[in-house]
Order: structure tokens, then sequence, then C-alpha cells
């Protein structure tokens, strides 16, 4: 049987109470646990947000995407090493119903040629439009 | 808010008929991601509640989808299980 391999995103809020250095490790220790056991497709760090309500009386937390491809067997052993983690104040796994990297690469691709040839376009047509 | 028309109790029953549309259908979203809080938050009340379909006018299938995509936001403190 061939290994199942399906496409997950972790979102998880680290504790800023401890100061930078101290996000810093509890993020790079996660972020290496995770390249360890799966393919990385991509890590996002929002940096520190306000929280909606608060967690364990703090107001704001450090907030971390990662998205990967693995084995159906790591996401719940990483969620159990985040609840143990008391650096970790919040975390969150889904499993993706899309290909995480296929659809990276199509955003890339879109992205970039749209960007640049219809915003100019548009720019140069709107400002004779308003002369007249 | 353009609702109050369509529950005052109006005579020509012909006016009640504006169909709303779901929003997701009309921008053919396939996936409706709970990072997005700013799009969610469209679909709650100011008491933090989601808004039933009779409301928003979502489809039943993406009002389900909004449903588990705000409640993921939820989790994450993206956005409030209650706001008073």
């Amino acid at each position: 049987m061939d290994k199942v391999i399906n496409s997950y995103e972790v979102m998880f809020i680290a504790d800023v109470s401890k100061g930078d250095a101290a996000t810093e490790a509890t993020l790079s220790k996660f972020v290496s646990i995770i390249e360890a056991n799966a393919e990385v497709v991509d890590i996002a760090k929002w940096g520190k947000r306000r929280l909606a309500y608060p967690i364990n009386d703090m107001p704001e937390g450090f907030y971390t995407v990662v998205t990967f491809k693995s084995a159906p067997e790591f996401p719940s052993e990483l969620e159990r090493l985040m609840n143990i983690d008391e650096s970790v104040m919040r975390s969150l796994v889904i499993k993706l119903e899309y290909d995480a990297a296929e659809k990276k690469a199509k955003l890339v691709e879109v992205s970039e040629p749209v960007t640049e040839e219809v915003v100019e376009p548009v720019a140069e047509e709107a400002v004779p439009a308003v002369e007249e | 808010m353009d609702r109050t028309e369509n529950t005052a109790r109006a005579p020509k029953p012909a006016m009640r008929r504006r169909k709303k549309v779901c929003i997701f259908c009309v921008d053919k979203v396939d996936f409706i991601d709970y990072k997005d809080s700013a799009k969610l938050r469209k679909f709650i009340s100011e008491r933090g509640k989601i808004l039933p379909r009779r409301v928003s006018g979502t489809c039943a299938k993406h009002q389900r989808e909004l449903n588990t995509a705000i409640k993921r936001a939820r989790q994450v403190a993206l956005l409030p299980y209650v706001t008073d």
C-alpha cells in the first residue's frame, strides 16, 4: 500500500510574557519538530497580535501558521507536544482538503503576472476618463 | 438593515420577492478560511453570535463551512465567543 500523505495546517499562539528570546525559542523548537517529521510547505509568522479574548489572563500572543505535508500519525503527536508545552497558549491543527503544495504553486503563478499587468493600465485609463 | 422593509407587513406581496444570493457562491469560494477574521466578522452579530442563514443569505453548503470556520477562529482567539 502506498504511504498516505496529507496536507495539514497548524496555528499556534506562543506566550510573549517571558520576553522575545523565550518566544523565539518555542517557535524554533516546534518548527524544528515539524521539519524533522514532515515536509514544510509554508511558514507564516503573523507576529504579536491582540487576542479576541484573554487566554490565561494574557491580552496578546505571538501567532504562527505552519503548513506541512505528512503522514496522518504526526498531527496528533504534534498536538500532544503542544499541549504539554506551557509556552504554547493555544494551538489548532487542521487537515486541509486540498494539496497545500499545489495551492501554493498556483497562488504564486497567479499573483505575479496579474499584479504587474493589470494594475498599471487601469491607473492610466482612469486618469483621462476623469478629465473628459 | 434592508430587512426592515421586508418584515414590515407590506400590502403589496410582489415586493417581498427580493431573493438573497449567497456571497460565497457569487465569489465561487471553495474553501472558507478561518484565518480571514475580517471577512468572518461580517457573519457574526454584535454580541459575537453566528448570523442565521435567513439574515446573511448564505446557502446551506457555505453556511456549514462558515460555521466551522468561525468556530475554528474562536478557538485560536481570532474571533470572540461573546462580546458584551
